[in-house]
């Protein structure tokens, strides 16, 4: 028997969670929270106590029932067939249709694709033309296509201004006035019953309404185009009521007139940072309309800091473009550049394409990630070295870097940098510990600095990439950025990793910070909110809930009945994206067109349409400027903006020899909206260099000294909810925290040592306090985090917002000190209570460090997730391999005996004994690099779109019946106070020899000759004995009918093509059966026995944006999951291979799955380990 | 002791034991025979809005079932025709019929006809007409005689196990790829020696899934 070689690097333990860690073993009688499953999830658990016995009680009385309700027996029910009266040409109900549209989500753009079925958007995916989604898309654009479904949007214009109107003929004018006075009361009377259902409250209203009427109402009369005379009266009221858009075109017509007379004096548009051009010239155009009126930006999703940095060194209009394909280095400066930064997917997909490694040759082209951050994110995860450091020490850290590199190993600063260079130097001393990460990684980057030769054949230095992170300030930027000129990496020919790009459109915007100074002393009087909520996310130091109260008039527009929309006096919903006309720019130019894929859901318009209402026009003949009276659609202003820019570019001379086009024609539109990107258009040159280096030095100078007995206090965008944007997304609440595995909550994130101090454990209330304001947030122990740092995340604790949010996570917004500070110094201690926190991290523990089981049986370490250093994969490529509990040479299956025997009776034992038989034309497999994998979860959301996956909610989630078929497993790996993260995606394996298969009493679960392992929902019966025996944990049972109340709305999201299941059966990964089946029923139309590889892309494949998962045909030697998985091309692939890095979890139980892993290389620095 | 069960009591196990196993295997048969969708679904023959002819339009005029069917070689469903395809001849043939009167009104009103749908499968079920058409199964194979049918009616009954029936051995179903839609094709000369075999036309051999997957998605 061969020795199972552990890997070079000793067998790391992994572990999950710090509480299971302390777990011992207990032979008799394991207390629950060992248990492989948690209470709840293979028991029925009922609210109120309901035992076991009662529930067999319960069973039978409704057995005898059964046959006698109307569940029981009845004919099938009666279905309508209602086609079309006209139907569309082309149209072929049942066949989804593509369109390109776009999306953006903080400072990212992706192009997208979103397939429409029957008229509805039911799924999103990349544009595989767009540079910046590359075909695949985010954990964001997965699950904003449940927001436009979303029951609990906005559906109607609610105002505290309530008016009526009444037509009369001309001359009744007593009359008319009565009929609008008592139409408007009795309409206020009946809303009030609605709201109170008290009568009483409802006279009083009346009345109240009488009195307001005589006494300050508002009359106006005149004589429509119908000849009719029209008597309008309004009055304000003190709470909102639902009224029409008319009406608001009304109020705002009134209002608007004297205010441009003003030439918008006091006037406030709070905004969010929109990469969209049409929007912002309309913004420019409202600023030439209402010249002294302020635009102000209000979105804490949008990376100010990284613009105004980039603005500050680079011009006015330059926006920070990075690229990694080049980059052998890369210094993440508290930047989540994979999870939550600008452009995150782009640079994803180039990352980890220098990491794809088929054999240990191709490590010399690997890039190296350091990561400095005081929390663990998904960058961090990914870092091949890692330092915790506060947030607010970032800058220190840039300048010793610098520092470093100038003295030690005599880099050159610009010329232009040299007084910035100057002034730069560290406030005190670093730790022994970072002083030597410091150091390391400046000769890191120094050693890829070859100096260039004059001369022919120069050496081309190796690019490096310093990303800084958007919560820090704009000096840490500019440390980057001259960090990366430095190092010769920001260079425009040929492309380095920094460029400046110059956006179109630029409009001056002001602070919220100057808002809430104009509104107290009353400079300011009318807000417009349009797809903001400074109320909910404006730092706490506003105080903007008050100060939007003093304002005469507040105009929100918004999806949500937010809050800002709840205290506003107009509240105007607003279009999702996918139903409004738009258009994007991402960072490195291209645009796309927004166009919708269905009409407004609600009676809503898009934040565009409703900008171009409040800019007058001039009228031609008299020369009297007047909002328009008509709507203006979304497509003509988009188009209308087009045309401008191609008439403007056509005036410059052409750059490509053929003639400009005069005007944007049909043909051309028509292109864009099927491409999804806009061409031809002339601009000019669009490339900004860094060289304002002198205002950083201002900044440098003027930093203040931390106190550092306090704690530092930093927030982040939540990598679910945002900042808010997603707290009613019921797919968001529910999907797992890429590194904490929180649902439904957020929390303080603490290190185990700050812990120990506060004397807290997971759940327990911390109470910070900032300044004057505190906040109590359940504390959660976060391997991996600053010991003097608290993380907080935004986006939770919302009020009023739907019944997904409320009740979701605590509000952090009262503690921000600032729009562009996210760190602060605070207080820490131990508050009051504790919060029932739920995570799935123990949930599906495949026990990766032995610590349960018995000393009889399975006391080993399972190596589930395997990894090495570059070093260890150059001495040992098949490391993989090695680790595993029985070596691959003593597995047998029970009928390899059978193999000796003579060929007739082999065979017949092998059908006697279910020996899976594989004569499919194609044998369907997968393959997942772990190397790539960054959690960034997209694919899990893409699984839960596609495939009709439910909520559950976080009481069943905390009895462990999440429904998610596609889970991130993440493992802490080393020291406790500062491991590192690694993550797996695990999902069915669709094993050769299935342990589920075997068990099922009625077969509801068998195997497929092409190698999926099939599920009939029909057939099952709910023993979940195929649950229990799945050694991966991927079978979800539906313990309740979790589709049973989906809103109509709700439904329309569901995908056609997928089963919706009912109670009482188990679902799992099935490969996208449903998009196989539709490949191969095309295939075999056009007369082909078999699929071309690449045709199938499962929904988690086509979203990753690492391309960490590949799917296909193994029985085809050149497919690439074939290449992936084998390093021989057999015919048949029993006989190859396996490649270097290739190997299956848990594979020693010779359950053969055919979803295999790459093993992870990381490519640590040998002088810090 | 004095005998506390009257004499008769002695037949009674005797009765069950033959009455009990006849009756079961009554309930078994019965249940075999009037809840299997042979029983229950072929033959539904529901009442349409409007009284649509196949015996006269696809049989007496000949009209081919893809006029009106058009999506059924490239979608799974093979749809029910919009009120446009009947207005492309009743906008000049029987302009003023009563019985048509729902048609016109759908027409000009824009709203959508309510047919009653008679071909139906569970939901769990995904059947796509696309491969059938393209192996040469024809539309009587499934749907019966429609072109004599004045009223739709169900002809088989479209269970799990019927489409087995075919999916284990589909050469005796198929027909000419250019023949699908002759509903006539079985009666004809042609039928009796067609081996699809040895059909040129044909780019390739069925090979209809029985495994789970295959309509269960």
């Amino acid at each position: 028997m061969s020795q199972t070689k552990k890997p070079n690097e000793a067998l790391k333990t992994y572990w999950r969670s710090i509480a299971r860690r302390k777990t011992r073993l207990n032979v008799l009688g394991s207390r629950p929270e060992d248990a492989e499953f948690p209470p709840g999830a293979d028991e029925l658990v009922v609210e109120g106590g309901a035992s076991r016995r009662k529930f067999m009680g319960i069973l039978g009385a409704s057995t005898a029932l059964a046959g006698l309700t109307s569940t029981g027996c009845v004919r099938k029910p009666k279905q309508y067939i209602m086609p079309y009266a006209k139907r569309p040409e082309d149209l072929i109900p049942g066949a989804p249709v593509y369109y390109a549209s776009a999306y953006q989500v903080g400072g990212t753009v992706m192009g997208l694709l979103v397939e429409s079925q029957d008229g509805r958007p039911t799924k999103i995916e990349g544009n595989p033309q767009h540079s910046g989604s590359q075909g695949a898309t985010d954990v964001f654009a997965q699950a904003s296509i449940l927001s436009l479904y979303d029951p609990e949007r906005s559906r109607e214009v609610r105002s505290k201004t309530v008016s009526g109107h009444v037509f009369m003929p001309p001359g009744q004018g007593d009359q008319a006035k009565q009929e609008v006075k008592h139409g408007l009361c009795e309409r206020l009377h009946h809303l009030t019953i609605e709201d109170t259902k008290s009568i009483d409250a409802a006279e009083a209203a009346a009345a109240k309404c009488e009195g307001l009427v005589d006494d300050a109402g508002r009359w106006n009369s005149y004589i429509d185009d119908a000849g009719r005379e029209v008597t309008e009266l309004s009055i304000d009221w003190d709470t909102q009521v639902p009224t029409t858009w008319g009406d608001a075109r009304a109020a705002l017509l009134s209002t608007f007139g004297p205010i441009h007379e003003a030439g918008g004096e006091g006037v406030a548009l709070v905004v969010r940072g929109s990469m969209s051009p049409t929007y912002r010239a309309t913004q420019q155009a409202f600023i030439k309309a209402y010249p002294k009126a302020k635009v102000v930006l209000s979105d804490p999703s949008y990376p100010i800091n990284t613009v105004t940095a980039s603005e500050m060194v680079a011009g006015e209009g330059a926006l920070a473009h990075y690229s990694l394909e080049d980059a052998s280095v890369i210094l993440a400066a508290d930047s989540d550049f994979l999870g939550t930064g600008p452009d995150h997917v782009r640079l994803a997909r180039e990352y980890a394409a220098k990491r794809k490694l088929a054999a240990p040759g191709d490590t010399s082209s690997m890039n190296r990630l350091y990561c400095v951050e005081p929390h663990l994110t998904s960058t961090g995860a990914q870092a091949d070295e890692r330092l915790r450091l506060p947030g607010g020490d970032v800058v220190d850290f840039l300048a010793g870097l610098i520092i470093k590199l100038v003295e030690d190993h005599g880099v050159v600063l610009p010329v232009a940098a040299q007084q910035f260079g100057a002034t730069i130097a560290t406030r005190g001393q670093f730790d022994a510990h970072t002083e030597r990460f410091l150091s390391v990684v400046a000769e890191d980057l120094a050693a890829r600095l070859t100096q260039p030769q004059q001369g022919p054949g120069r050496v081309k230095p190796e690019r490096v990439a310093i990303i800084v992170g958007e919560r820090q300030p704009p000096l840490a930027h500019g440390l980057g950025f001259l960090l990366n000129v430095m190092l010769q990496s920001a260079s425009g020919q040929p492309a380095g990793s920094l460029r400046f790009a110059s956006r179109f459109g630029q409009v001056p915007y002001a602070s919220l910070a100057e808002l809430a100074t104009d509104l107290q002393e009353g400079k300011t009087h009318t807000v417009i909110c349009l797809d903001t909520n400074p109320v909910y996310d404006a730092p706490g130091t506003l105080a903007m809930a008050e100060k939007l109260g003093m304002a005469k008039l507040l105009i929100h527009a918004g999806s949500y009945h937010d809050e800002t929309g709840q205290i506003a006096h107009w509240h105007l919903p607003l279009s999702h994206y996918l139903e409004s006309w738009g258009d994007l720019e991402a960072s490195d130019g291209s645009v796309s067109i927004q166009q919708p894929l269905i009409e407004p859901l609600h009676d809503t318009r898009s934040a565009l349409e409703i900008l171009s209402m409040l800019i007058p026009e001039q009228d031609a003949a008299s020369g009297e400027w007047a909002l328009s009276r008509a709507d203006k659609h979304g497509d003509e202003l988009v188009r209308a903006y087009w045309n401008g820019e191609i008439k403007a570019g056509s005036a410059r001379p052409s750059m490509r020899g053929k003639p400009n086009p005069g005007e944007l024609s049909d043909k051309v539109w028509r292109r864009w909206l099927h491409d999804g990107l806009v061409s031809g258009i002339p601009r000019g040159p669009t490339m900004k260099r860094p060289t304002k280096w002198r205002a950083f030095a201002e900044l440098m100078t003027q930093r203040e000294v931390p106190d550092t007995s306090l704690y530092e206090v930093n927030f982040h965008l939540d990598p679910k909810v945002l900042a808010g944007e997603f707290s009613n997304s019921g797919w968001m609440q529910e999907l797992p925290h890429p590194i904490t595995k929180l649902v439904w909550d957020n929390a303080a994130y603490i290190s185990a040592v700050l812990a120990r101090e506060l004397g807290v454990e997971n759940g327990d209330n911390l109470s910070i306090k900032i300044g004057d304001a505190s906040v109590e947030v359940p504390a959660w122990i976060a391997p991996g985090q600053h010991d003097r740092t608290v993380s907080l995340a935004l986006g939770y604790g919302r009020k009023g917002l739907g019944a997904v949010a409320e009740g979701a996570g605590f509000d952090v917004n009262p503690l921000r000190p600032g729009e562009r500070e996210w760190f602060v110094r605070g207080e820490v201690s131990r508050g009051a209570g504790s919060h029932d926190l739920v995570s799935t991290q123990d949930y599906g523990l495949l026990d990766p460090d032995g610590a349960e089981g018995t000393p009889i049986i399975n006391f080993e370490r399972r190596p589930i997730y395997r990894e090495a250093s570059v070093e260890g994969y150059k001495q040992d490529p098949e490391f993989s391999k090695r680790g595993d509990l029985m070596p691959k040479d003593r597995l047998k299956e029970p009928w390899a005996r059978y193999n000796e025997l003579s060929e007739y009776y082999s065979e017949r034992k092998v059908r006697e004994l279910g020996v899976p038989i594989f004569q499919g034309p194609h044998q369907w497999a997968m393959s997942i690099d772990l190397n790539s994998c960054i959690a960034c979860n997209a694919c899990v959301v893409a699984c839960q779109a596609e495939n009709n996956i439910p909520v559950v909610g976080k009481d069943e989630v905390s009895n462990g019946r999440e429904m998610h078929w596609m889970r991130i497993d993440r493992y802490y790996t080393g020291p406790e106070d500062n491991p590192d993260a690694v993550v797996m995606p695990m999902l069915c394996q669709h094993c050769e020899t299935a342990p589920c298969e075997n068990v099922c009493p009625v077969a509801a679960t068998a195997h497929s000759p092409e190698g999926l392992n099939d599920m009939a929902y029909n057939r099952c019966i709910g023993t979940r004995y195929c649950a229990n025996n799945c050694p991966y944990k991927v079978r979800r049972f539906n313990f309740l009918h979790y589709n049973e109340f989906i809103d109509e709305y709700e439904q329309m999201q569901k995908n056609p093509d997928v089963t919706v299941r009912f109670r009482g059966v188990i679902e799992k990964c099935s490969y996208c059966v449903q998009r196989i089946n539709q490949a191969k029923i095309e295939a075999h139309v056009d007369g082909e026995d078999k699929v071309v590889d690449g045709a199938i892309v499962t929904a988690c494949e086509q979203v990753c944006p690492t391309q960490a998962i590949v799917f296909g045909d193994i029985s085809d030697p050149n497919s690439r999951v074939s290449k992936l998985k084998y390093a021989t091309n057999q015919e048949d692939y029993r006989e190859r291979e396996q490649s270097n890095r290739d190997y299956a979890v848990l594979q020693d139980l010779l359950t053969k799955p055919r979803t295999t892993y790459l093993a992870r290389v990381r490519n640590p620095n040998p002088k810090l380990a | 002791m004095p005998a506390i069960f009257p004499r008769w009591t002695n037949k009674i196990p005797l009765a069950v034991g033959v009455l009990v196993p006849l009756g079961g295997a009554f309930l078994i048969f019965a249940l075999w025979y009037w809840a299997s969708p042979l029983y229950t679904d072929a033959g539904y023959r529901p009442k349409q809005p409007v009284p649509f002819s196949h015996a006269l339009h696809a049989g007496d005029m000949g009209m081919d079932c893809r006029y009106c069917h058009n999506t059924v070689e490239r979608a799974a469903h093979a749809a029910i025709p919009p009120t446009q395809t009947c207005m492309n001849c009743h906008s000049q043939v029987k302009t003023d019929s009563p019985r048509l009167a729902p048609i016109r009104t759908s027409y000009e009103t824009g709203e959508s006809m309510k047919w009653t749908r008679v071909h139906m499968l569970p939901d769990y079920a995904f059947f796509d007409h696309r491969p059938h058409v393209a192996a040469g199964v024809g539309c009587a194979s499934c749907h019966g005689r429609i072109d004599g049918m004045v009223v739709v009616e169900q002809a088989e009954p479209l269970s799990m196990g019927w489409c087995l029936d075919c999916h284990r051995n589909p050469e005796p179903n198929l027909r000419p790829l250019d023949q699908v839609t002759n509903m006539n094709w079985d009666n004809e000369a042609a039928a009796a020696s067609y081996n699809p075999n040895e059909d040129p036309e044909r780019k390739r051999m069925p090979s209809p899934p029985v495994h789970c997957s295959g309509c269960h998605r």
